[in-house]
């Protein structure tokens, strides 16, 4: 592929992705400040009375892994940007008069989801660091480990997510097939897991990222299959010709 | 030889190699219902094609198939002298489409169009894409949602007519225009067809725009080619006798395509002028158009209609 092709290509999926992107770093920001006057509050303000350990411990949970999952809302805002709004329009079919072959598109599509994959998890970490030395907390391998755990579970998301509306055509219906697979799989996950005994552990955050660790092995083969298997996928839906 | 002159000689040499800028041969597609049936038909280089039928003909699908959209069951698809498919990547270089709405994202502006099509196409020149943006009055930096229908197809036609395309395909593009709009973008072909070189597939339900521009004339009716040739010929073999209900008994059914039976007389549409006037010459025939060409055409099945 030309380098002019690579860049033009790129440009166009992050243009097309502008104002879902915009967006999201709204909320990431908007996450990222409630969550720092919540953990300063905790240490010089009104919640360091609050004495409930489990309360706090929610809390704290709820501020640390919200911003965490926003930073990662940019490769939703990929898929809304672009592969809806292609969709709507008779681009499917104009670019099948380009001399670009489908691969380079998937190619463009698939570089730019490990991109803002890579940055979805580094702007994690970098609040984490952050929150962690203001709750006195440290960040070890399974802080780290549990952050590439959402990030990657995230991802595979967003690649199904992307097939799907390629493939119906339309976000609504993806997200709903989606939604449907994944909270199937929720209910049989939680139905078939022997309940925890007694009360909240008393490190609830500590608790939380020990758990998703433990997952991280099998969600980074389940990662890397998805993620070269979508990218296949999305070269062949887009060779696909019409009826 | 420096290995320049050598890649300019061989262009020159597989340009020189096609005489027809498309061929077409035997084209078959089977829907449910609609059968697009041995469409063969060619369009001579330098020409411009005008591909004429009514809604549902089958126009849009012989599109579909030459520019590898859709999988075509059976024949064959040659466009500047290469097979359509096994060179696909190499010649959608030389070739534009424009189709009846705009594809592109209406968030884009006329620059950012430039940005990307840069990328898309080995030769494209953004200095020819500005000259046509001026000349047909189009804003650079309004967003395409912003430009009326007629403004969008003539930044669609500029963007096709801005990498070097040989050949032009075009699917119902001046459908929806307003008259003014209409008569600005046939000006645009006229000038584009100034390189003999360039070529023009212009498929249509407006035959007094093909009337004005095109070379040469294919007819398709219910997924059938049933006329293909030049323009002038075609206008010259073809013609509309007027006569009597009495008279018209006795034209001999094989000497006519189609008859519109009349409260005061009946229009036969012969597709033998001379031929028909040596065999009544007391019968007048009188010059016809594309448009009636077609009409009598796609009632052709009935003989006699009203």
């Amino acid at each position: 592929m030309r380098a002019s092709t690579w860049k033009a290509l790129l440009w166009r999926e992050q243009s097309l992705a502008k104002k879902q992107m915009l967006i999201n770093t709204v909320l990431f920001a908007a996450g990222v400040l409630l969550g720092l006057l919540v953990l300063l509050s905790f240490r010089i303000g009104n919640l360091r009375s609050l004495e409930e350990p489990e309360m706090r411990g929610m809390i704290e949970a709820m501020v640390l892994f919200y911003p965490s999952i926003a930073a990662l809302g940019y490769l939703f805002a990929l898929v809304e940007g672009a592969a809806v709004k292609d969709e709507g329009i008779g681009w499917r079919r104009f670019r099948r008069t380009t001399p670009i072959p489908p691969v380079c598109y998937a190619l463009v599509n698939y570089s730019l989801l490990l991109f803002w994959f890579v940055v979805g998890i580094l702007l994690s970490l970098c609040y984490l660091a952050v929150t962690f030395l203001l709750s006195g907390r440290t960040m070890d391998a399974n802080v780290l480990g549990g952050v590439a755990t959402v990030a990657i579970v995230i991802l595979v998301f967003t690649v199904v997510l992307q097939l799907l509306t390629m493939l119906y055509h339309s976000l609504d219906k993806a997200g709903f097939t989606l939604m449907a697979v994944f909270g199937g799989c929720w209910v049989y996950f939680v139905s078939t897991t022997p309940p925890t005994e007694g009360d909240l552990p008393a490190d609830l955050v500590g608790y939380v990222f020990d758990k998703i660790a433990g997952f991280l092995p099998v969600a980074a083969v389940i990662g890397i299959v998805t993620y070269a298997a979508g990218f296949l996928g999305m070269t062949l839906l887009l060779q696909r010709r019409e009826k | 030889m420096k290995s320049g002159e050598k890649d300019t000689i061989k262009t020159e040499a597989v340009e020189e190699c096609y005489e027809n800028a498309l061929e077409i041969q035997g084209l078959t597609k089977k829907y449910d219902g609609f059968t697009l049936d041995n469409v063969s038909f060619s369009v001579p280089r330098g020409t411009i094609m005008g591909f004429v039928g009514q809604n549902g003909a089958g126009k849009t699908t012989t599109i579909k198939a030459i520019l590898n959209i859709i999988k075509a069951d059976g024949g064959m698809i040659r466009i500047l002298g290469k097979d359509h498919i096994a060179h696909e990547y190499e010649i959608k270089e030389q070739i534009a489409a424009v189709f009846d709405e705009i594809p592109f994202q209406d968030c884009f502006n006329a620059i950012q169009l430039n940005r990307l099509f840069e990328g898309l196409y080995v030769n494209w020149s953004r200095e020819t894409f500005f000259d046509y943006l001026d000349r047909f009055n189009l804003p650079r930096k309004k967003k395409i949602k912003a430009l009326s229908k007629g403004m969008k197809m003539k930044l669609q036609i500029a963007t096709a007519l801005s990498h070097g395309a040989k050949l032009l395909i075009m699917d119902e593009a001046t459908t929806g225009l307003d008259p003014i709009v209409r008569s600005e973008i046939l000006d645009i072909f006229r000038d584009y067809l100034k390189d003999e070189t360039n070529s023009i597939l212009m498929s249509s339900h407006i035959t007094s725009d093909l009337e004005k521009i095109a070379d040469a004339v294919t007819f398709i009716d219910k997924g059938k080619v049933y006329l293909s040739g030049y323009k002038d010929e075609l206008l010259e073999n073809h013609g509309l006798l007027k006569c009597s209900r009495k008279d018209f008994q006795s034209i001999a059914r094989e000497d006519y395509i189609s008859a519109r039976v009349g409260d005061y007389g009946v229009e036969v549409m012969v597709a033998d002028k001379a031929g028909v006037h040596a065999k009544y010459p007391s019968l007048i025939c009188e010059k016809t158009t594309l448009e009636e060409i077609m009409l009598y055409y796609v009632n052709r099945e009935k003989g006699e209609w009203s």
